[in-house]
């Protein structure tokens, strides 16, 4: 394990994963001792010197980019919490934070727009492979254990929503491996959007109940008009 | 798509490496062949500027991270596969839009050539397409490859035929 870089909070960074490279590492993770994880990019490399980009990502981010799901850019974009920017000339290595150029929408130094990893099928299986079963799965900062320690959270959570429309159950046929099946679909645990997803499910539905139950006003009515 | 032809003829040249070829070992596997390989235009041209090694694009220095006994500073970096020169292009802030890429074949005449994952332990674990191409002193490669004239279309076919034989492959299982 080579190491890479040492910055403010988060100490020395170590090489993880290579994912693309010439002559030297393009893109790749870096780790810490607190298993932080951190995508890299060296986005120059002249006779100005060599110059990374690196950013806080969780390993989901990872393997959402290992999978083609989201661009690289967008991998870099995920999270502004830690920006950093190293530049590297014979002279010195001059790192920055939060680099309002380096970081901004129109950068030059990001990734180029709408470009994927593009990657060959099974090309990252392994790194897909490392990530999803060894390594720390941070959800919104509220979870931060394994990846079957999480999937465990998950399935708690399922349940709770399941319980929380237990009103509904019924009538919407979903148990909790329906659940579980849509967490999958969406293929990226991401919690807030399966959220999203049952509550547009619920609202339909809450909206058919009521529909249903005008009919049965307008019948009643129409019969006590009848009656009249 | 496989069939190159050259530019100009290659030359015939003397076999003499660059003074600071005596900085490292060459691997033992470089060799004269000829691979078929793209390479990134960063000036926008089929150039010399284009088409230099490595140490020289750092301007004959050595940058962090580097190694200095790596012989792959010192080579010419091509791609065997267009998804990692694309790759390359994407993330290089030198790479202009849109993507200037040249293809043509590591000429024996022009120096000795090996995927880097035969020699490189660390790469030979990933799927890498990298290719050193180690060139004589007067090599003059960029007369003998060519500017793809549009590389979306070029790339956008190539991934296209990718996946009809990855389909084909899915069928036969």
């Amino acid at each position: 394990m080579k190491k890479f870089v040492t910055i403010n909070n988060y100490g020395d960074l170590i090489m993880d994963k290579v994912f693309f490279e010439a002559s030297y590492p393009i893109l790749f993770t870096c780790t810490n001792s607190n298993k932080d994880l951190f995508l890299c990019v060296c986005c120059q490399n002249n006779k100005d010197g060599r110059k990374w980009l690196l950013n806080k990502v969780s390993p989901v981010t990872v393997i959402k980019l290992l999978k083609d799901k989201i661009t690289i850019r967008e991998a870099f974009l995920t999270n502004n919490e830690c920006r950093i920017s190293i530049k590297n000339t014979v002279e010195n290595t001059e790192i920055t934070y939060n680099d309002a150029t380096d970081w901004a929408e129109d950068s030059i130094y990001l990734p180029k727009a709408g470009e994927y990893m593009d990657a060959e099928e099974d090309e990252f299986a392994e790194e897909i492979a490392y990530y999803t079963n060894n390594y720390v799965v941070s959800y919104d900062g509220k979870y931060d254990k394994t990846f079957e320690d999480a999937l465990e959270f998950f399935e708690n959570e399922l349940v709770s929503y399941a319980n929380d429309m237990s009103s509904i159950e019924e009538k919407i046929k979903i148990t909790t491996s329906k659940f579980v099946q849509i967490l999958l679909d969406v293929n990226n645990l991401q919690l807030d959007k399966m959220k999203q997803i049952l509550t547009e499910y619920g609202s339909n539905l809450t909206e058919e109940k009521q529909e249903t139950e005008y009919e049965a006003v307008d019948d009643d009515n129409s019969d006590m008009l009848d009656a009249a | 798509m496989s069939q190159v032809e050259t530019k100009e003829p290659v030359k015939k040249l003397e076999k003499i490496f660059p003074k600071y070829f005596e900085l490292f070992t060459l691997p033992e596997g470089a060799r004269e062949e000829s691979f078929e390989v793209y390479r990134a235009c960063r000036s926008g041209k089929c150039d010399k500027a284009s088409f230099l090694p490595t140490y020289e694009e750092q301007g004959f220095k050595y940058l962090a991270g580097d190694d200095p006994k790596n012989p792959s500073i010192y080579s010419l970096s091509t791609y065997i596969k267009p998804r990692d020169v694309k790759r390359f292009a994407s993330m290089d802030s030198d790479m202009q839009i849109p993507y200037k890429i040249a293809i043509g074949r590591t000429e024996p005449e022009y120096g000795l050539a090996q995927p880097s994952k035969e020699w490189d332990p660390e790469m030979r674990m990933r799927k890498s397409s990298h290719v050193d191409w180690w060139l004589y002193k007067d090599a003059t490669p960029h007369e003998i490859f060519t500017l793809i004239p549009d590389w979306e279309s070029y790339f956008e076919e190539f991934k296209k035929k990718r996946d009809e034989k990855n389909e084909k492959v899915c069928d036969n299982k």
